[in-house]
């Protein structure tokens, strides 16, 4: 199970708004290679691994990526405070802002809703790993 | 920067996230001792949340166990072989008449994994 800390893991103090650079940014929120898909992936793939190092590494990382969730989720909170109207159309956010005004959804920069679609899980470790690498921009 | 300020940067941000690296460390080198040695350091500096433990098995080649565990080793040369040099630089491990022994050791991984029950059914 899991203890929360009320604390990032990396302080976040933004001070002007970005609202064009926030739907960036949410990619790496509720996008295919963000944090939620990275959390979901080794705390899923962690099920199957065949020794102690891999079920233990799968679940710390995991973990961690939560923490990096709330991290990416704050940034993207914090770019888009006290947005005026004008902001938000100049941004070309409107289409963004009519579906979830300020709140942090859950999706890829284009708009694409977070889904299992995303990630993979085979049950073979080798081939897990490399989809984590894949996600990861991990292979040169 | 103020020193305050700086200083609550290291012990609130930079320590803890040290000491969770070196646990991702320590899920594969159990018996690392500096990397025991430092996590012990860093989780004492910072009072962070810490919810593995470090191992001690007290039969082993601790003959009286004062302090922590790490302390143990410390003070008592292996009982086995006699070679503190030995403890410190690499894995903890003491291979007494009796056996192995590793008295302090990351013990995070071992064992049943939750989804594994209490019989592990899908162990082969």
């Amino acid at each position: 199970m899991w203890i929360y800390q009320k604390q990032l893991q990396f302080p976040v103090n933004i001070k002007e708004s970005d609202p064009r650079l926030a739907k960036v940014i949410l990619s790496q929120f509720g996008g295919p290679d963000g944090e939620l898909a990275a959390a979901m992936r080794y705390l899923a793939q962690r099920y199957h691994m065949p020794d102690n190092e891999a079920k233990g590494m799968l679940t710390d990382i995991g973990t961690e990526e939560l923490a990096h969730l709330e991290i990416v989720g704050s940034v993207v909170r914090q770019l888009t405070c006290r947005l005026t109207p004008a902001q938000i159309k100049a941004a070309g956010i409107d289409d963004y802002f009519v579906d979830h005004t300020g709140g942090v959804y859950l999706q890829s920069a284009a708009g694409h809703p977070f889904t299992s679609a995303y990630l993979q899980v085979k049950g073979d470790p080798i081939t897990d790993l490399h989809e984590n690498m894949a996600a990861d921009a991990a292979i040169a | 920067m103020a020193a305050e300020y700086k200083n609550d940067l290291l012990t609130r941000y930079a320590l803890p996230f040290a000491a969770w690296e070196i646990r991702l460390y320590l899920n594969s080198h159990p018996r690392d001792r500096s990397a025991l040695k430092l996590y012990d350091q860093l989780t004492k500096k910072t009072g962070c949340i810490h919810y593995a433990s470090i191992d001690l098995n007290t039969e082993s080649c601790c003959d009286e166990p004062t302090g922590s565990a790490l302390d143990c080793m410390d003070n008592a040369a292996c009982a086995c072989t006699g070679n503190l040099d030995e403890l410190l630089h690499h894995a903890c491990c003491c291979e007494c008449q009796t056996g192995d022994y590793c008295p302090v050791h990351w013990s995070w991984i071992e064992g049943n994994w939750p989804w594994e029950g209490e019989c592990n059914p899908c162990a082969d």
